[in-house]
């Protein structure tokens, strides 16, 4: 995006550069039309004029290497080693590396505080984009005034009425090939003869015509009327606007008085072409000129001739005899094309983009394909051992801003410097620059970051990198995040790599992070490597994971591989899930009663119902909720027995499990008597349950509560006593109405008055 | 060659090389009406200067707390400090401070006391200030590297993307510290 006159002195450059080939072109063409040469310049012109739009337009940039300045000094070596803040200041590099920290500035009256930085630069910049606003103000207005004064000469000038003088324009006119006749206007305030228009061309004469022979009309009028069948007056706007704007540049002037030249010489080959004869024109255009009186020329006008610039023009008349006035049309569209291409070209200049070496194995995957289709804008913190947001910048907070840009970084020319610093002989700025392009979407840093990743010596960096490319999700990074899953040296890299192949989310992990789970001798990267394969929820790791199970004793090992089964939810592990409920530590018995309940596999209830007299509170209710969402009929006595469990949960799941149970028509003894229990809650789902089942044996159970000090409890109560029919109940619910919670009076409201309808 | 043609190189050479060294610089912001208007209260100018005062002298355990404090992940208190002061980095991190006092923390920049000038990056970084936008940008180009690489590290709590060139240049910068600044600066403000 332009937001500043930065794109000014790239595009004056690059315009400079491109006019330096053109003028190369043009030497080549000097035997060819000068049609062909004045085409040369103002397609070059052109694409001057167009350079700051191309430059950012051009969907390829031509790498030019970034020059980066390291110098050797003993901060910056220490740097090299210690530099892991991106804000570490000198002093305390140097305070890491052992060295005394180098005053920065010194000085007893401003050691503190000192004035604000000084704005030379910023001052001469200001001026410069002053002087060249004036500039293009200036040639703005020269321009503007230029058509305000033709217009005023043609208003202010009646159309020639001279019958000779039309007769010779429309024999003219039919000389050159021109379909509509121009207006013709004579006037005195123009000294030497014009064209100008495009969509209505005006031919301008001075009054000095009426004294010309009809010879030297009929020269000057092939003359102008071939500049309009030439279409020269865009060329000349088109000199005029690049003249304009980058007025401070030579070039540009040289380019636009090439382009006034050509112009004239293309029409003098074309005129003596129609049948002029060489001598006679050349003697006439030299009349012409030496008669006229020095008078500016308005700036969208082409005189006939320029006294400042006729040199050379009636030798190349004189010699144009029996030379080709007319460029082929292959030679026109040769031009053009070459001129166009490099215009692309030098636009396209710019800074350097990562070199990706193409023998890498990456180049035949789903580059197009996109894997985000599952985004998760949540990612977790970065598994690697950098966990301080100072130290590591990318836990920094975002601080909210109105003018907060989009999210992932969209600028191919950021992401293409970033990419080149991924090659900076200083491996905490390479470390930076791979952090900073995790928050890329694009893929020259997805191929940047797969090259450090594997390429890299540093550890750092290429955790940096792993960490990256999973912040990315790009499946083009998979088989270089399993490389370094398998082969990395150092763990930390290797864990970076399993954790952002679960966040890639691909099933092409799956393989490489089984193998990384049975075979790391790094226990973090098993877990990792566990903890991603839940992520990828592919069936074929489940042999691994039960392998795993079956053999490892590792409690966070074996809780992640629970977790994954869980995740995968495939009902064929279970009977080694089960396995797990008899393991020493309490989470892996949790872990492994929580993926049971979901796995609706029936068999594995007998384990769970051993499980549910747990030393572990947590476990039981972990195995009471299981059973609770298997909904199986073996399952009662331990729901029974979870009534009279220590913990209140647990009795509460008991209840509840009961209370799910179909068809159950006896409320057992233990859950009647829970009704007294201490823990409201409890109560509560005691109440529930006896509402559920419809025992007349609970009745008493729920009449002695309907006053319970509780309030969620004489709900549920109220709400167990509309299942039941006996008098009991109705009188509990006439209690009930003069309940102070209003709800309770409600629902017992509601409650007898359905029993009133029956 | 003409007196014309000199004259015109001469313009040329005048203009193309200050434009060159404002493409480097970026543009100059002078406060529009409206940005003057939203002028804090004079209290915010010395809260900022007490907490300045509070911090200086701190050491590097003391100066990351601050800062943990500062970014938000710290809470508690940090040891031997003067409790005001840590209350002050609560009620200023996210501020805007008027332009004397963006003056102030530009030259806190330049302090030998690097918590200080670490502070005083984040304040003119997390100011939405175009003023402190324009004083880190030039501190980006300034001739102390560490100034520069402070510059750098409050563009980066801006999360203003225009500011993207201009730390894609300081990539190319010869202190590695600037570099990684700008690095870590351009991947959070993209």
């Amino acid at each position: 995006m332009i937001t500043t006159l930065s794109w000014l002195p790239e595009a004056a450059w690059k315009g400079a550069l491109l006019l330096a080939v053109a003028w190369v072109g043009a030497r080549l063409l000097q035997r060819q039309p000068a049609a062909l040469r004045h085409l040369l310049w103002t397609v070059a012109l052109g694409g001057v004029i167009a350079m700051p739009l191309l430059s950012m337009a051009t969907p390829v940039r031509v790498p030019i290497p970034i020059r980066q300045v390291v110098s050797a000094s003993p901060t910056n070596a220490s740097l090299d080693r210690n530099l892991t803040a991106p804000s570490l200041t000198e002093r305390e590099a140097a305070t890491r590396a052992g060295s005394a920290p180098a005053p920065i500035q010194t000085g007893p009256a401003s050691r503190d505080i000192v004035t604000l930085p000084t704005f030379t630069a910023d001052r001469i910049a200001t001026v410069a984009i002053a002087l060249w606003a004036v500039g293009l103000v200036a040639m703005a207005i020269r321009l503007l005034a230029g058509f305000i004064a033709l217009r005023s000469i043609e208003r202010t000038t009646a159309s020639e009425t001279d019958s000779d003088l039309s007769a010779a324009l429309e024999r003219a006119a039919a000389r050159v090939g021109l379909r509509a006749v121009p207006r013709l206007v004579v006037s005195d305030r123009v000294s030497m003869p014009c064209a100008t228009g495009w969509f209505k061309p005006v031919v301008l004469l001075p009054e000095a015509v009426r004294l010309w022979d009809a010879d030297r009309r009929n020269i000057v009028l092939l003359h102008e009327l071939t500049h309009i069948k030439r279409g020269d007056f865009v060329a000349h706007l088109i000199s005029e606007v690049a003249r304009a704007v980058y007025w401070f540049n030579p070039l540009v002037w040289l380019a636009s008085r090439q382009v006034r030249a050509e112009a004239e010489r293309a029409t003098d080959e074309r005129v003596v072409h129609v049948g002029a004869p060489p001598s006679e024109y050349a003697a006439h255009l030299l009349d012409i000129v030496r008669a006229s009186s020095p008078m500016r020329v308005p700036a969208p006008l082409m005189p006939l001739a320029r006294r400042t610039e006729f040199e050379g023009r009636l030798l190349a008349i004189l010699e144009s005899a029996g030379r080709h006035a007319v460029p082929t049309l292959r030679a026109v569209a040769l031009t053009v094309l070459l001129v166009g291409s490099l215009t692309g070209a030098v636009a396209s200049i710019g800074a350097a983009r990562p070199v990706v070496d193409s023998s890498m194995p990456y180049e035949d995957d789903a580059v197009g394909t996109d894997p985000r289709t599952d985004p998760r804008t949540d990612p977790r913190t970065d598994p690697g051992t950098v966990t301080d947001p100072y130290v590591n910048p990318s836990a920094e907070p975002k601080v909210e801003s109105p003018q907060a840009g989009p999210q992932a970084m969209d600028d191919r020319s950021t992401v293409a410097a970033l990419a080149g610093v991924l090659g900076d002989p200083v491996p905490a700025v390479r470390r930076a620059a791979a952090e900073a392009l995790g928050s890329s979407r694009d893929s020259v840093a997805v191929r940047a970051l797969m090259s450090v990743l594997l390429q890299d010596d540093v550890a750092q960096v290429r955790r940096a990198a792993a960490y990256s490319l999973g912040r990315i999700e790009d499946q083009l990074a998979v088989p270089a995040l399993m490389e370094a899953l398998l082969k990395d040296a150092d763990s930390e890299v290797r864990k970076n790599a399993a954790w952002a192949l679960g966040a890639i989310d691909s099933p092409r992990a799956a393989p490489a992070l089984a193998q990384a789970l049975e075979d790391d001798r790094e226990l973090s990267v098993r877990i990792e490597s566990a903890q991603a394969l839940g992520e990828i929820r592919d069936v074929s790791s489940m042999n691994a994971l039960v392998r795993v199970l079956g053999q490892d004793d590792e409690p966070a090992l074996l809780k992640s591989v629970i977790d994954a089964l869980h995740n995968i939810d495939n009902a064929s592990a279970a009977t080694a899930v089960a396995g797990a409920l008899r393991d020493r530590n309490a989470d892996v018995r949790v872990a492994a009663a929580e993926a049971l309940g979901s796995f609706e596999d029936r068999a594995v209830v007998p384990a769970l119902m051993a499980a549910a007299r747990d030393a572990d509170a947590e476990v039981r209710r972990a195995v009471i909720g299981a059973l609770q969402n298997l909904g199986d009929r073996r399952a009662i006595p331990a729901f029974t027995a979870a009534l009279t469990d220590t913990d209140p949960e647990v009795r509460r799941s008991g209840a509840d499990g009961l209370a799910d149970m179909d068809n159950l028509r006896t409320a057992p003894p233990e859950l009647i008597r829970a009704m007294d229990d201490r823990d409201a809650e409890v109560r509560q789902g005691v109440a529930h349950a006896l509402g559920h089942i419809l025992d007349p044996a609970g009745l008493n159970a729920l009449v002695a509560h309907v006053g319970d000090a509780n309030v969620e409890v004489r709900r549920s109560v109220v709400e167990a006593l509309q299942g039941f029919e006996e008098e009991e109940a109705t009188a509990a619910l006439r209690t009930a109405l003069r309940d102070q919670d209003a709800e309770v009076r409600e629902s017992a409201a509601r409650a007898l008055g359905e029993r009133s309808r029956k | 060659m003409s007196v014309s043609r000199i004259v015109v190189g001469v313009a040329a050479a005048v203009i193309v090389v200050p434009l060159m060294l404002a493409a480097r610089e970026g543009p100059s912001f002078v406060p529009s009406g409206r940005e003057q208007a939203a002028q804090p209260q004079a209290a915010d100018t010395a809260a900022i200067r007490a907490l300045v005062a509070g911090i200086r002298g701190a050491n590097a355990v003391q100066c990351e707390l601050i800062l943990q404090a500062f970014d938000g992940w710290f809470s508690g208190s940090v040891p031997d400090r003067d409790p005001a002061a840590w209350e002050l980095v609560r009620r200023v991190r996210y501020r805007v401070v008027d332009r004397e006092t963006i003056g102030w923390l530009a030259g806190q920049l330049r302090t030998a006391d690097t918590c200080v000038g670490r502070v005083a990056s984040r304040l003119l970084g997390r100011s939405e200030s175009l003023v402190a936008r324009a004083t880190l940008l030039s501190a980006l180009s300034d001739s102390s590297a560490s100034v520069r690489r402070l510059g750098a590290v409050g563009l980066g709590f801006r999360n203003d993307s225009t500011t993207s060139a201009n730390l894609v240049r300081a990539l190319a910068d010869r202190d590695a510290g600037v570099r990684t600044a700008a690095a870590w600066a351009l991947g959070e403000v993209n």
